[in-house]
């Protein structure tokens, strides 16, 4: 696809699309060929994942980690865990490219596709090297405090 | 800050004098933790580098387009090179968030006078490093790396094949 030069638009250009809108709204309303919405199953193990990180580094911040953990917010899909001396990791949903995004203060920014298995499980791998998110997480907390932590992303 | 605002208009008039509050140590706390983006990521949005567009038939040109409207970030960053394979020229144009536009301005600065070896070598990490950006804004620096690797990558298969290629 090419790249359009935008068009400056100013009120001069504007009387053009009179007799343009006049015909819209007297023609049938029809819906758009290309409807965006996000399928159910994306937003429900999506949101299943996010909840399910949520809940594990919650017991981890009342149990082993509790002095590290400065604080976890989960809100319309973004769930920020706030470590003292380490940074911030962003976890949040990205529903127009059904992908959830990880900002780690440690190893950056990631990106992970859904991705359903055979016995109708989800994953969630990296798009540029297919490692998991849920394998990530638990490396990254064993690296910083060797804590083995499992996050199952089930209810 | 709404607040805020409503309450400077409520008491604006006659019960201003009255009705000031000196700063507690909550407002002091709360001023100290918001993060501020940095001076050069400021700098690089309010005068952002080499911004521009370039011939896309060029063969001497590649162009990189990255991201999608509905995600709220799009990238086109474009490089040219000279007869010995070093990055001259660089423009770029992108829809987004200030970190994003500072990202990609940025890599454009990095990009010229380096080989395009180099350019694809170029890492989300040192832009954010540099930039210093905040954890949510780490993934404006990947797509400004996406761009540069497009490009690079654009370039090198209009060598290898002269007709005519179509942007990614």
């Amino acid at each position: 696809i090419f790249f359009r030069e935008p068009l400056f638009f100013d009120a001069m250009m504007l009387r053009r699309f009179i007799p343009v809108v006049q015909t819209a709204l007297r023609r049938p309303l029809v819906p758009p060929q290309q409807l965006q919405w996000y399928s159910t199953d994306y937003l429900e193990n999506c949101d299943v994942a996010l909840e399910s990180i949520h809940n594990t580094v919650d017991e981890l911040a009342d149990g082993p980690l509790a002095d590290d953990v400065d604080d976890i917010m989960y809100d319309s899909g973004v769930l920020s865990i706030q470590l003292k001396n380490v940074g911030t990791y962003i976890i949040n949903r990205q529903a127009p490219n059904k992908q959830i995004w990880l900002s780690s203060p440690v190893s950056g920014p990631f990106h992970y596709d859904m991705v359903c298995t055979d016995d109708g499980s989800v994953q969630w791998l990296d798009t540029k090297d297919k490692h998991d998110l849920a394998q990530k997480l638990a490396q990254e907390f064993k690296h910083l405090y060797n804590q083995d932590v499992e996050f199952l992303m089930d209810e | 800050f709404f607040f805020a605002i409503q309450k400077s208009k409520m008491f604006a008039g006659r019960f201003a004098r009255s009705v000031f509050r000196a700063p507690v140590a909550q407002d002091v706390l709360k001023g100290a933790l918001r993060t501020k983006y940095s001076d050069l990521l400021v700098d690089h949005y309010e005068n952002p580098r080499n911004v521009g567009s370039m011939d896309v038939q060029d063969p001497s040109v590649g162009t990189g387009l990255v991201g999608a409207p509905a995600c709220g970030d799009v990238m086109k960053l474009q490089l040219k090179v000279d007869s010995n394979g070093v990055i001259t020229e660089t423009a770029f144009k992108t829809f987004g968030c200030g970190a994003a536009i500072a990202s990609s301005s940025l890599a454009t600065e990095h990009l010229k006078g380096k080989t395009l070896e180099e350019a694809a070598k170029l890492t989300n990490k040192e832009i954010a490093a540099e930039l210093l950006l905040p954890p949510v804004k780490l993934h404006c620096s990947m797509l400004a790396e996406e761009a540069v690797k497009a490009a690079v990558k654009n370039l090198q298969s209009k060598r290898l094949s002269p007709a005519k290629t179509e942007v990614i």
